[in-house]
């Protein structure tokens, strides 16, 4: 859990608190609530008294209908495989209602550290799970952390917020953003070294199975896994002759070390796409041209593990 | 977790948000229409003004838009609005009817303009403020099933607004919604029957901080036109008026309901002027009711709408009050004012039964000083208030008295003599409401000489001042009495309806001991109970329940349900607490306990609800320690593969962590035992505690997990 928890042991041992605050809606009508209740008692007029009666009922429903709203909901992060520094992450917030009766409406969940994401479920069953699209955009690469999410809602009059904090803490490891080089051609940019090219095959050795991409050729489906699957998959071949790249990473500082790990990021994209064997060469870390979407993910991944560089500091730890 | 995104499906969630459009359009439109029809029920130009506000309303709905020209032509026309009311609160009009136009005006506003969820929640609790403002210029009955709408109604609009508000601001935000794509239904209309229960429920309990009497409000008051004197002098035809002046039940000394005459006495008049009669024995004093002697007595529930003098009404002689609210002022001819502006009032009068046995009147003696109650009426008595006569008295009518008890013989008692004089008047003139005039059209100086001589004919309020001159002509005290005779009978209601037009005059005389004697010389025909239509009787009692169960709501009341319920549990008697009695604290308790007890069951309820289906029936507490353990080796730093079973995945712990990860073996093998080997769970849990406390002591701290981010 992160940031400050004064409530920790307190919600340890009863649950997550909610917390109750009027809307603008609600706090207007408090203050006629108010007036009407100042109104009647000073004049006794009974008629009053109706209006103030049913202004408490709708207040009381409000709460019980809020409180067992937020209640008995299950809620879990569907985040993509890859999130890229910077670069919306499309995901989404899975909420199960657990509840045996009363659906939860116009539930909203917002990631409370960093990321941004807010989903909202507009109606969710009893004993169902839904599903809402939500975008995160992490702006710093590495390994990241999201924990407290926040789920709150106005229903059912929009009188009263009720929220709830939740922890839910995942780790997350965030690729560098994929720069592309300046120019048409993606010529080599500061620090990044592209060496014999070589190409992918379709007659090859066996390599990998990967998701399809747009523009791979049909007969590349390799239809018992994409059934087991659900999703389409294409087999992966070596190919004699294909080209081999190695990207080296100079050492840089500040944001130029950044941006060199990016322009990486980009040609590594690149030469994979194309079928080639790409290697990575960076500091005393020498990675051998391989293809693969695997080594794919391995290359990014160690981008996105190399220690920051600070301009005048020492490189900081992995 | 890192799952494949969703694929983008369609639009059946933000679809839901956007579907309640049409419901909630209507429901908004249906409330603005009960919220004017609320301000409306005043009548006079401001209902005229809201009956226009709504035909624009309703053309609004289908005409207006909300296109960037129509707001700017809406923005001069609200600001002139706006400068309207304040010249118009300038020039004195009823601040009320200002608010009520500029509310109505707002909704018009709405209605042309407003196409938003937001919109359409404005213009609900605009109808909201609508019916506020109506509860206070009116308080008629009609107001009832408009509140019931609101009530309905209001908060299922609430909630309609909110989906189309959320719907809206999604759609701002560029956020898709996920979830169902059907809209629950039962939940949002079961909204408005229950907010309308909890309505009830607040009202009823609602404390209401002074007991008596509930004015009903501060709404302009129907006044109706009783007064306390009677000018014979006017010939003019008596209109009769159907207004309703109260309603009574009487139940009479043995419980039973009231069969005699109703004669609702309301206030004595003593002089007489030769036009008027009036009261001249001032206001009196404060009246203590009487506490004792209940068994003989005959009970009236009243309910007196508001009258220009504040007479307390009751058959005669009325005894005691209660939650009449106010103080209440007795004087010296009897007449009970309670203090304080006119005002509608519910209260409780006890009378003594009005005559005795005609034998033992037939005995009794005049005498004022006998049956005063008061040093006023001593005075009174002393002065000869009641039989005073004016000075320019018909020397013809005491004649006419003598002529009248002729027959009775001399030494014939003054009640035998009223009798008399009663049937003579009866005999000989006739009832009309337009009695005759002079033929030049003049009234005449003497109108009760022109009754007794001319022309043979008049109202009550004739034969009552013949009869009570005719009486002090033969020195018998006497007063005319102004009050209601009859009404119509509610089966409905069980109760009696007196209107303005059941007004009547007549005769008291005094008999001494036996008190003020009620004798009408009127013909007879009005003392007979009407009985209205079934229309009729349901309307009253349907306005009637209105005032009872609303608009008198009090203190009293609730304290009176407190008792009701709390005599079931508590002792009765005398006794009190806090000022309370024995059985209204009962109440209190038994209201306080069982609202506890729904509290408990709705929290137990919703809980259950809250709760998921097919949880596992709950575990022993063996496997309670054996996971406990498991806590404590996580923790450590052990993790074996998550897919071993229980047994091998602890003997994996202890090919690593050596001899002192033994008792978890141990732990695991005795979990097996209890849950499905039928081991008896006592000795178990003993053993089970004992081996947890040594893997606790000596389990060393192992590699940890491996870095699930990093590639193998």
């Amino acid at each position: 859990m992160t940031g400050r928890r004064p409530l920790a042991a307190l919600e340890a041992r009863f649950g997550p608190w909610v917390r109750m605050r009027p809307t603008r809606t609600g706090a207007g009508y408090l203050v006629l609530l108010a007036g009407v209740l100042f109104a009647a008692v000073n004049t006794g007029n009974n008629l009053l008294y109706v209006v103030l009666a049913g202004q408490l009922g709708v207040l009381v429903l409000s709460n019980v209908l809020a409180e067992v709203n937020l209640r008995g909901l299950r809620l879990a992060r569907i985040l993509p495989a890859e999130v890229f520094a910077g670069e919306p992450a499309v995901g989404a917030y899975e909420v199960t209602n657990l509840r045996r009766l009363g659906p939860a409406v116009t539930v909203h969940v917002e990631e409370l550290d960093e990321g941004g994401a807010h989903g909202l479920f507009a109606v969710v069953g009893p004993g169902r799970v839904a599903e809402a699209p939500a975008r995160w955009r992490l702006q710093r690469r590495g390994r990241r952390s999201l924990d407290r999410v926040r789920i709150w809602s106005d229903f059912p009059f929009g009188l009263v917020r009720r929220s709830l904090d939740l922890s839910l803490p995942v780790d997350i490891l965030v690729y560098p953003p994929p720069l592309e080089g300046r120019g048409s051609r993606p010529e080599l940019s500061v620090g990044a070294t592209r060496e014999d090219p070589r190409r992918h095959g379709r007659e090859g050795d066996f390599q990998s199975l990967r998701p399809y991409r747009p523009g791979d050729p049909l007969r590349d489906l390799h239809w018992r896994t994409t059934a087991r699957m659900g999703r389409p998959m294409v087999v992966e071949r070596a190919a004699a002759g294909a080209p081999e790249v190695v990207v080296r990473v100079d050492e840089q500082q500040g944001e130029r070390w950044e941006r060199a790990l990016g322009l990486a990021a980009g040609e590594i994209e690149l030469h994979v796409r194309r079928g080639d064997a790409v290697g990575l060469a960076m500091g005393d870390q020498v990675f051998q041209p391989r293809t693969g979407e695997a080594w794919r993910r391995h290359l990014l991944t160690r981008l996105a593990l190399a220690p920051e560089r600070p301009v005048g500091g020492e490189p900081a730890d992995e | 977790m890192n799952r494949a995104p969703p694929a983008w499906a369609d639009l059946g969630a933000a679809g839901l948000l956007g579907r309640t459009a049409p419901s909630r359009r209507a429901v908004s439109l249906a409330t603005t229409l009960l919220g004017s029809a609320a301000c409306a029920l005043d009548g006079g130009l401001v209902a005229a003004g809201v009956g226009l506000a709504v035909v624009l309303v309703l053309l609004g709905r289908r005409l207006g838009s909300d296109g960037p020209v129509a707001v700017a032509r809406w923005r001069v026309l609200n600001t002139s609005a706006l400068v309207l009311c304040v010249l118009a609160a300038f020039a004195r009009v009823p601040l009320l009817a200002v608010g009520i136009g500029l509310v109505t005006w707002l909704q018009v506003h709405r209605a042309w303009t407003g196409r938003s969820a937001r919109e359409d929640r404005i213009a609900l609790l605009l109808a909201l403020l609508q019916a506020l403002l109506g509860c206070i210029v009116s308080v008629s009955p009609l107001l009832a099933p408009l509140f019931l709408g609101l009530a309905v109604l209001a908060p299922v609009g609430l909630a309609l607004c909110h989906l189309g508000i959320e719907g809206e601001g999604a759609r701002t935000a560029r956020i898709q919604p996920g979830g169902d794509t059907r809209a629950p239904t039962g939940l949002l209309w079961g909204l408005g029957p229950v907010t309308a229960l909890l309505t009830v429920v607040f009202f009823v309990a609602l404390p209401r901080l002074d007991g008596g009497a509930r004015l009903a409000a501060t709404a302009p008051q129907r006044i109706t036109g009783f007064g306390d004197d009677v000018d014979i002098g006017d010939l003019g035809e008596l209109l009769s008026s159907d207004e309703p002046v109260l309603r009574v039940r009487v139940v009479d000394a043995q419980g039973g309901p009231w069969s005699g005459p109703l004669y609702l006495r309301g206030a004595a008049l003593d002089h007489f002027d030769g036009q008027r009669w009036t009261a001249t024995v001032g206001p009196g004093a404060r009246w203590r009711t009487e506490t004792g002697g209940g068994a003989e007595l005959v009970r009236q529930e009243i309910l007196l709408e508001p009258l220009s003098e504040n007479v307390i009404f009751g058959l005669a002689e009325v005894v005691r009050v209660q939650r009449a609210g106010r103080r209440i002022r007795r004087d010296a001819n009897g007449t009970l004012r309670i203090e304080g502006p006119p005002a509608r009032l519910r209260y409780t009068a006890w009378s003594r039964p009005p005559e005795g046995a005609p034998s033992r009147l037939a005995q009794a003696r005049p005498d004022p000083q006998a049956s005063a109650h008061s040093r006023g009426e001593q005075a009174a008595a002393a002065a000869g208030s009641w039989l005073q006569l004016p000075a320019d008295f018909d020397p013809r009518i005491p004649a006419l008295a003598a002529q009248a008890v002729a027959e009775l013989g001399p030494g014939a008692s003054a009640w035998d003599q009223a009798q008399a004089i009663s049937s003579f008047l009866q005999a000989r003139y006739h009832y009309s409401l337009a009695p005759t005039m002079p033929a030049d059209g003049s009234a005449p100086a003497d109108p009760l000489a022109w009754f007794l001589f001319d022309s043979h004919e008049g109202h009550c309020e004739y034969f009552a001042t013949a009869l009570a001159v005719m009486l002090r002509t033969r020195g018998i005290p006497a007063r005319v009495v102004n009050g209601f005779l009859g009404g119509e009978y509610n089966a409905l209601g069980d109760w009696v309806l007196v209107r303005q037009r059941d007004a009547h005059s007549w005769v008291e005389l005094n008999l001494g001991t036996s008190g003020w004697v009620t004798v009408d010389a009127t013909p007879a025909g009005e003392a007979e109970l009407d009985a209205a239509s079934l229309l009729g009787q349901a309307t009253d009692w349907l306005a009637r329940s209105w005032h009872g169960a609303i608009l008198d709501y009090e203190l009293s009341d609730q304290l009176d349900g407190l008792a009701a319920i709390g005599s079931r549990f508590a002792p009765t008697g005398d006794e009190e607490v806090g000022g309370l009695d024995l059985p209204q604290v009962g109440g209190i308790v038994a209201v306080a306990v069982g609202g506890l007890l729904v509290a408990l069951l709705l929290r137990a309820g919703l809980a259950w609800a809250a709760r998921a289906p097919g949880r596992p029936r709950s575990r022993s507490a063996v496997d309670r320690v054996h996971e406990r353990a498991w806590r404590w080796v996580h923790h450590r730093g052990w993790a074996p593969p998550s897919a071993l079973p229980p047994v091998e995945a602890a003997a994996w712990v202890r090919e690593r962590a050596g001899g002192a990860a033994a008792p978890l073996e141990r732990l695991a093998w005795l979990h097996y035992g209890v849950r499905y080997g039928g081991a008896p769970e006592a000795a178990a849990l003993a053993e089970a505690r004992r081996a947890l406390r040594e893997l606790r002591r000596g389990l060393p701290r192992g590699p940890g997990p491996a870095d699930p981010l990093l590639p193998d």
